[in-house]
């Protein structure tokens, strides 16, 4: 198995066992940077692709890059921030290769066609970018998916994405069990249902 | 070294059965001491994430990623974890409920891996429980008897009747009479609403399988307010696990703590482990505890006259182990080497999942903090399957899929944005829960070598499931399968060729009931055969495991032998 893969995959089952080390919230972070600024670069570009802003905010206005950063930091020992630098560099030649120029420096419009078909690719036959990468999965593939998902989650779990694109209600107070679905719904970022 | 301090009982353990035995026992005039191993947990004010959105969580409510160290891919995502119910682990800045694991260890076999899931606090698993409030009937009590796995229960419907509608009505429980014999009905509040295709699925599978039923669930979320005792109606948050300051679940802190606080009759002692029941051979009595304070170190005693043992199924069973003197070499009360076996919990942890198409114009808001129920319909009310012994109930919903569906969906840029504010479709999740049958090798005991951090013992437990409980889940599996595909829908997830079979933390036995100490720990009033002042009424008395979600018989249990232990003291028996 590629060693890139396999540190950029992980196990999501395996980090929802009970064999992990304990919850360390105590714990000191360490202050620096996963990334290096040329990639915090790219990774920007990148959210603000998945994610742009609309009539909403999009990844950028919500910090997005800042925190996948901050989450890899916490997340990854040494090895593991080597082995992400170096996923994400083959992604970033994917994509430069696909823009025909430097992916972060290219125009909005290029940036989200040659986006758009990375993610078809991707994406074919799959129906969540969190399910975890196999041996078997492409490398720049898996961590397309895993930048994405990331991506995706740190966007609707901020305040931004939240409570201004999605709706946050903490007290809602009653249930109606059946109601017409409304023409303008958006969905709720804290309703605790599977997506699956 | 020792501290004496003199009580009419002593509560070991403040969670869904030590509150109520402190509840009941205050007011009957006993002055108690209600002993927790944790730390305060004081209500609403202690509930410290309780309204914290995901972004004021360092970690957006999951775990912290460092936790496990297994690089940006090990990090959780889920929305599942919200209500912190699915994490082991404290959540971020605020101190949970959950112990961890490496804290407080325990030993299982090589091929019996089990999950023990703890929270050792002020209240403790009250807090996080799933709030299923079903009674047992004599289908279940008269179980061991009739295929003989298991010792007689002591106890008929009849008995606990009475202590069922005590406590539905003091803890409220929303649910719908429905009268079903083998699932008696009780003191309810409205239930619980079925949305559009639950309630689609009703009508469907009662017309196609008669003798089955798919009823609103039972739950200790109430659907009418109690200001008498400041707890309001349920608010649809499903935040349940972080605690409810709004008091609109049953838990020791929002129902039982304020009652028997309001007696002036009860000491709480946090921060203290009890580390011993101390017998007096001379009265044949136990004499009080021993405890250890948890963060000095400092042993204490505290004499009573009554014990309540309530430190949940295997805490007791251990502490009773733990518990060795002259008269009792193999642990308290333990004259017939029952002590310790014939552990359980419902043979569970299997999901059946299908996509049900269409009612694309359906919806619901609220965010709904339970599931329904398919009570047992096997080998009961006509229903004969004779390839295995006993029944399961299957919890289900339906629900439309949240914003998680569309966002980690294909897409970028608008579209992704546009399949994150729309409803997914609807699924069935069957969540299946199978009766385990009682087996004396099913058994805890306290490890040889290995200690804790407080040097005592750690325990073993060795729960395997067998090719009954198999049975059962094979059969929960196919009929799911089978109704979700009649009903129209298409299976999407289903436990694969032979999958493991997981408990419910729902623990039980270790020191079970019964009519004949020789195979008994406790009689029928849940009183220690051979030390009568002591009674122990979690769930390590249960003789068998029946099929329901077992803490609100925990909670009748508690009351009636509160009840009973206070006339033995006034007439001088105890």
């Amino acid at each position: 198995m590629d060693r890139r893969l396999f540190l950029v995959s992980g196990l999501f089952a395996a980090s929802l066992s009970l064999s992990g080390a304990r919850a360390a919230w105590a714990a000191p972070a360490p202050a620096a940077s996963a990334l290096t600024a040329p990639q915090m670069r790219f990774l920007s570009a990148f959210c603000d692709t998945i994610i742009s802003a609309t009539d909403t905010p999009g990844a950028l206005a919500a910090g997005v890059p800042a925190f996948i950063d901050r989450i890899a930091v916490r997340a990854s020992d040494e090895a593991q921030i080597a082995a992400l630098r170096t996923s994400i560099d083959g992604l970033e030649r994917v994509l430069d290769t696909a823009a025909g120029r430097p992916f972060a420096a290219a125009p909005a419009p290029v940036r989200h066609t040659v986006l758009a078909q990375v993610d078809a690719a991707s994406m074919l036959g799959r129906k969540d970018c969190r399910v975890p990468a196999t041996s078997a999965d492409d490398a720049d593939g898996a961590t397309y998916r895993l930048l994405k998902a990331i991506t995706v989650w740190g966007f609707y779990t901020s305040e931004a994405g939240g409570s201004q694109d999605l709706r946050f209600e903490l007290v809602p107070g009653g249930y109606a069990p059946d109601i017409e679905l409304a023409a303008d719904w958006r969905n709720y970022c804290n309703e605790t249902v599977l997506g699956q | 070294m020792s501290i004496s301090k003199d009580f009419d009982a002593i509560v070991i353990g403040s969670g869904i059965t030590g509150g109520w035995a402190a509840k009941e026992l205050t007011q009957r005039g006993l002055k108690v001491a209600m002993i927790e191993r944790g730390r305060m947990v004081e209500h609403g004010t202690d509930y410290a994430t309780e309204t914290l959105a995901p972004w004021e969580f360092d970690y957006r409510a999951q775990r912290d990623p460092a936790a496990t160290h297994e690089g940006l891919a090990g990090y959780g995502m889920s929305n599942a974890n919200l209500n912190g119910a699915s994490s082991l682990y404290p959540l971020t800045q605020a101190p949970g409920f959950f112990v961890a694991p490496e804290d407080h260890p325990y030993q299982t076999p090589q091929d019996a891996p089990f999950n023990w899931t703890r929270a050792y606090v002020m209240g403790g698993r009250s807090l996080v429980w799933g709030r299923k409030c079903f009674r047992m009937s004599d289908l279940d009590f008269t179980a061991n008897k009739l295929d003989g796995h298991g010792t007689d229960w002591p106890i008929r419907y009849a008995d606990l009747a009475p202590w069922y509608d005590h406590v539905e009505s003091f803890i409220g429980v929303s649910g719908s009479t429905e009268g079903i014999a083998h699932l008696p009905d009780g003191q309810f509040q409205p239930p619980m609403a079925l949305n559009h295709v639950e309630q689609k699925f009703k009508e469907w599978m009662e017309a196609h399988y008669p003798g089955r039923k798919f009823i609103p669930s039972r739950l200790a979320n109430m659907t009418e307010a109690k200001p008498d005792e400041g707890r309001s109606n349920c608010q649809y948050r499903n935040l349940c696990a972080r605690g409810c300051s709004f008091g609109a679940y049953f838990s020791t802190q929002s129902s039982t703590l304020p009652a028997a606080q309001a007696t002036g009759l009860l000491t709480v002692l946090t921060d203290s482990r009890v580390v011993s029941i101390e017998h007096d051979p001379a009265t044949r009595r136990a004499s009080g505890v021993r405890m250890r304070n948890t963060t000095t170190g400092a042993t204490t005693t505290v004499t009573g006259r009554t014990i309540f043992l309530c430190a949940s199924s295997f805490n007791s069973t251990a502490l009773l182990l733990q518990s060795t003197s002259e008269a009792f070499p193999t642990g308290l009360g333990n004259t017939s080497d029952v002590l310790g076996r014939y552990i359980m919990d419902h043979a569970s942890g299997v999901q059946v999942v299908a996509h049900v198409p269409g009612y694309q114009d359906r919806n619901y808001t609220g965010f709904r903090p339970t599931n329904h129920f398919i009570p047992r319909f096997r080998n009961v009310g006509g229903d004969t399957s004779p390839a295995f012994l006993r029944g399961y109930g299957i919890q289900l919903d339906a629900a439309r899929a949240n914003w998680e569906a569309g966002a980690f969906g294909a897409g970028i840029g608008d579209d992704l944005k546009r399949k994150a504010r729309q409803r997914g479709d609807w699924r069935l999740r069957f969540n299946l829960f199978a009766e385990t049958l009682p087996d004396a090798e099913n058994r805890l005991t306290l490890d040889p070598a290995a200690r804790d951090k407080d040097g005592i013992a750690q325990i073993r437990v060795a729960l395997r499931f067998g090719a009954n409980e198999r049975k059962l889940l094979d059969d929960a599996i196919a009929q799911s399968v089978e109704m979700a595909e009649g009903f129209g829908a298409t299976v999407v997830s289903r436990p694969g060729e032979g999958y493991a079979i997981k408990g419910a933390i729902h623990e039980m036995g270790g020191v079970r009931m019964g009519r004949d100490p020789a195979t008994s720990m406790l009689n029928g009033f849940n009183q220690m055969h051979a030390v009568e002042n002591v009674f122990v009424t979690d769930g390590s008395a249960m003789a068998s495991s029946a099929w329901q979600n077992p803490s609100l018989t925990y909670m009748a249990m508690t009351a009636r032998a509160a009840a009973y232990a206070v006339d033995e003291i006034k007439q001088g028996k105890i």
